[in-house]
């Protein structure tokens, strides 16, 4: 065998090895470019399968010749058709290589009939070099195109290029080298070798274009390993926590393994759908999608912009891949890393508030401490009979007031905590916000009258919502309040409310100085106070606006704040209209032979102390916010007595003793009013028996309760009665009723012998008919409340038909109950010595 | 009898200035309360008092400012300042003893500590 068979034998093995594997390729994933590559190489098999066939069948040389002669001259233009498809190529050279082509094919045809023999030497030299010109001009332009696109792209892809780039220049050569050498050799001794030397770099082109178009994955391996290289390093130099800075890696050398235009990473945890794509790509612009696979970014990706058909895509997406799982393991330990960085942040920042929180706490509960214990010590160390009265007076009044503003703390420290709990019991029910406005700024009246300032309120007519009132009333109560206190004298503060679909707002807002951009989240904060414009302290806890938004929040809602330096502030509360209602409380169990006072007022400071008063004085309490609860509780309570407020979040004061009056169950029970709205007549009208206005006195109510204790004596002895009335029968019926029960019954007919017995005999209680043949009932009452030994005597009325308000009126504050004489007087009698009765066999079995 | 030591006080608090009101006797105290920083700074452009009873929390700044600028101005070291304050950290402490409080008085206070506490540094 000689050199030459042996090189064209690796010749035609190394090309139809590299056609096979494209061919292969081309199968696989059938596209345009790998097409073109498998065409490229179709036509150098063809060439090399007839020189091969013609070998062994030499008749079939002439019909091969036919075939292999333009596909060789036709590989040049392949060759650059494909580089087209990557780098796009003149027109005006494709069209002028497609005519070379045509007329050098004719030029074949036409010699192949005629006889190389029969022509002119000069034309077929011309012919020669024609040939020459065309297939190395076509050549050398495509090995150009590669080594262009080898320069814009990395590792594999780079190097495969440029190994293309070197193929097809050498592929050139050699066709120079074997045509022209062949001709100028021909018939002398060295013809031989130049063919060989041809046939040489022909196999080096071959083994080149082996490893540019089908390299094994050895060679495809360690070209990659350069651009893993250069990731690994830059990665590592990232610092921890950036994320970003991996993603940005990632699309770089994408960007520069693939060729693409552009690699931009998409990551979108809250989906799990695709991401967006902004825009669909520009005509000739290909996606390619490289998944980055977390359980943090369900549909993430990164996208290769793609122009063109590049070569080599495919290839290098694989490790692109590989390169995308790296860069996701990275970017989670940097997500990572920063969320546990942004947690032991918070965890300090919170940690750092709490202890703010108790020094403060600590520091606002000392502030109305000193002056308890100051003022008290100094009461204590005088001499009992030297301090004179004012002083004790003024002490006692620094001390009490102090206490009020200590209870005020711990009940809004309890209300945070309570919050921040997440255990704010809220008790939400339908109301009428512009209601409850009306009623807030009719309190707080009298304040802003002071500072002269107008408060208009603007509602809609209907704004209506289910929350709980009572804290709603703290909010507006905060809000209004701050308003007062910061806005200057002559000021304007309006409260506007109105409804939207689905929540309710309010806004409060003021002419006050206004809360500057750095204060803004500040003042929601707990122990946070602001100043007036004259620098003065402002009365209050600095607990007020934490808790305001603490509320709404726990309603769903949320409280805003606009405001203008040396304008003003707008604090705008939004409330959604539904909020969940919770099940009605059942009322507290009673203690037995401890009389029981019913409270029903929504203000939890002023409930908490009355709940303390009435304790203090050896009464059991129920207290409850709700106009309705407290109806509910009254009917099933029976409580001895009811303290009630007159404003109300769910109905006000007045319907409830209403509807206490008409309930046979409730009517006798008594009732006080204690509210700031200064209405003793109504009050009195509707059935109250005392009416005071907040704040409230310690002494006068209890004084006022001492008046119903009997209930309770009756428990322990016999009490008696003195039953006033003119027919002898009535007094016979209720010493009937009454005398079951433990009461002794005395009766009289006229109003003087009422006088005078009452004052002889102290009874307990007096049933006084207001028809009397001597003096008229409200004389009777009028003489014993007017005489000290009988001014604490309860009295029970009976009166006839059609009294007026006027006459409820001057008996009411006096008397304990009103009731219409006969049958009714007797029911209402017993009802009300229902629960006594029953306290009483309890404690007897007791 | 000598006559009564001069205290400026300065309280914005009104019930714990009424304290003191009542606590510092006028016939051996003559006492002058100031609500604010501002107030105190042109009380003592007037007068020197004996001794000033400070608080920290003031409406217009920190009273341990005060006390530095006193301590910073000509013969300021010998004027006697007692802060009385409802911040009762240890690091409140230390804050007062740097500014250079002569004496820390914790609210709520004992009405004869204070007394006490005042006298020993007038006796200095």
């Amino acid at each position: 065998m000689t050199v030459q068979t042996v090189v064209t034998l690796g010749l035609d093995v190394a090309y139809f090895a590299v056609f096979v594997l494209t061919l292969r390729q081309y199968l696989r994933r059938p596209e345009r470019v790998t097409l073109a590559v498998v065409l490229v190489f179709a036509s150098l098999a063809i060439v090399l399968a007839a020189s091969a066939v013609r070998t062994v069948v030499p008749l079939l040389g002439a019909i091969l010749g036919v075939v292999s002669l333009p596909a060789f001259i036709a590989h040049p233009l392949l060759v650059l058709w494909l580089v087209h498809q990557f780098r796009p190529v003149s027109r005006t050279l494709l069209v002028a290589g497609i005519v070379a082509f045509g007329g050098l094919c004719a030029a074949i045809v036409v010699l192949s009939a005629i006889g190389v023999a029969s022509l002119d030497p000069a034309v077929v030299a011309a012919l020669v070099v024609g040939f020459l010109l065309y297939f190395v001009a076509l050549e050398l332009r495509a090995a150009f195109g590669f080594a262009i696109e080898a320069r814009r792209r990395a590792g594999t892809s780079r190097a495969r290029l440029a190994t293309a780039a070197f193929a097809t220049t050498l592929m050139g050569v050699a066709v120079v080298v074997l045509v022209a050498g062949g001709v100028l050799a021909a018939g002398s001794d060295v013809a031989g070798g130049v063919t060989i030397i041809a046939e040489l770099m022909a196999l080096v082109a071959g083994l080149g274009y082996l490893v540019a178009f089908a390299p094994s994955p050895f060679v495809q391996r360690f070209a990659q390993q350069s651009i893993a290289y250069d990731f690994i390093r830059d990665l590592n130099v990232i610092p921890e926590g950036s994320s970003e800075q991996i993603w940005d890696l990632l699309s770089r050398t994408a960007v520069r393994a693939s060729g693409a235009r552009q690699a931009i990473v998409r990551l979108d945890p809250s989906t799990d759908g695709r991401p967006k794509r902004s825009e669909s790509p520009e005509p000739g612009v290909r996606l390619l999608e490289v998944p980055l696979v977390s359980d943090r970014w369900p549909s993430g990706v990164m996208e290769l912009e793609i122009v063109g058909r590049p070569l080599f895509v495919q290839d290098d997406l694989q490790l692109i891949r590989l390169l995308a799982d790296r860069a996701v393991r990275g970017a989670e330990r940097a997500e990572y890393e920063r969320e546990r960085e942004d947690m032991i942040a918070e965890l300090r920042a919170a940690s750092a508030a709490k202890s703010d929180f108790l020094a403060s706490m600590s520091h606002e509960l000392r502030t109305p401490l000193n002056a308890i214990i100051g003022f008290s010590e100094l009461l204590l160390d005088g001499d009992p009979d030297g301090i004179d009265p004012e002083t004790v007076v003024e002490y006692g009044g620094h001390i009490h007031e102090s206490g009020l503003h200590l209870l005020e703390l711990i009940n809004e420290v309890l209300d945070l905590a309570k919050v921040e709990a997440g255990r704010l019991d809220l008790r939400p029910v339908a109301f009428d916000l512009a209601g409850l406005l009306q009623q807030t700024v009719e309190t707080m009246a009298p304040l802003a009258e002071r500072k002269h300032l107008s408060v208009k309120v603007e509602h809609e007519h209907d704004v209506h919502l289910v929350a709980d009132p009572s804290r709603i009333r703290q909010v507006v109560f905060n809000l209004l309040s701050n308003a007062i206190k910061f806005t200057p004298e002559f000021g304007a503060i309006r409260l506007t409310t109105g409804r939207s679909e689905k929540e309710v707002w309010l806004v409060v807002s003021d002419t006050g100085p206004g809360i500057a951009e750095a204060d803004r989240d500040r003042i929601f904060g707990a122990f946070e106070q602001g100043q007036t414009p004259a620098g003065n302290k402002v009365d209050g806890t600095g607990l007020g606006l934490a808790l305001a938004r603490r509320f709404i929040e726990a309603h769903g809602g949320r409280l805003e704040l606009a405001s203008t330096v040396g304008v003003g502030s707008a604090f705008t509360v939004h409330l959604p209209t539904e909020a969940s209602v919770t099940g009605a409380r059942v009322a507290p169990p009673a203690t037995p032979g401890v009389p029981r006072v019913l409270v029903i007022e929504d203000d939890p400071g002023a409930a908490e102390l009355l709940r303390l008063y009435l304790e203090s004085a050896g009464f059991s309490t129920a207290v409850t916010a709700s106009g309705l609860e407290g109806l509910a509780w009254a009917a099933e309570l029976r409580p001895d007595a009811i303290v009630l407020d007159i404003l109300l979040p769910d109905t006000d004061g007045w319907d409830v003793m209403q509807r206490l009056k008409r309930d046979a169950r409730t009517q006798a029970i008594p009732v006080l009013v204690v509210s700031v709205i200064d209405d003793r007549p109504l009050g009195l009208a509707l059935g109250a028996i005392d009416y005071f206005v907040k704040p409230v006195v310690r002494e006068s109510l209890l004084e006022a309760l001492g008046r119903l204790t009997f209930t309770t004596k009756v428990k322990t002895r016999v009490v008696t009665a003195l039953v006033v009335d003119a027919d002898p029968d009535a007094a016979e019926r209720y010493r009937e009723l009454l005398e079951p029960e433990g009461f002794r019954v005395v009766a009289v007919q006229e109003g003087m012998a009422a006088i005078h017995g009452a004052a002889e005999l102290r009874p307990d209680l007096v049933l006084l008919d207001l028809l009397l043949p001597d003096v008229d009932g409200f004389e009777v009452v009028a003489r014993l409340k007017a005489d000290p030994a009988t001014s604490d005597i309860p009295i029970w009325v009976t009166t006839p038909e059609g009294l007026d308000a006027r006459d409820k009126e001057r008996l009411n504050g006096n008397v304990l109950g009103i009731v219409q004489r006969g049958d009714a007087a007797l029911a209402a009698l017993r009802a009300w010595l229902d629960p006594l009765a029953g306290s009483r066999s309890k404690a007897d079995a007791a | 009898m000598t006559a009564p030591a001069v205290i400026l006080a300065i309280e914005d608090e009104p019930r714990n200035a009424a304290l003191l009101r009542a606590a510092l006797r006028p016939d051996s105290f003559e006492l002058h309360v100031a609500t604010s920083l501002g107030d105190g700074r042109a009380w003592l452009a007037e007068r020197t008092p004996d001794v000033i009873l400070l608080d920290r929390h003031l409406p217009d700044g920190d009273g341990l400012d005060l006390v530095r600028e006193l301590r910073a101005a000509p013969g300021g070291a010998a004027q006697r300042i007692l802060l009385v304050t409802a911040s009762v950290l240890s690091i409140d402490r230390e804050a007062a003893t740097e500014a250079g409080c002569d004496a820390f008085i914790a609210k709520p206070i004992n009405v004869h500590g204070l007394i006490e506490e005042i006298r020993r540094q007038l006796a200095r």
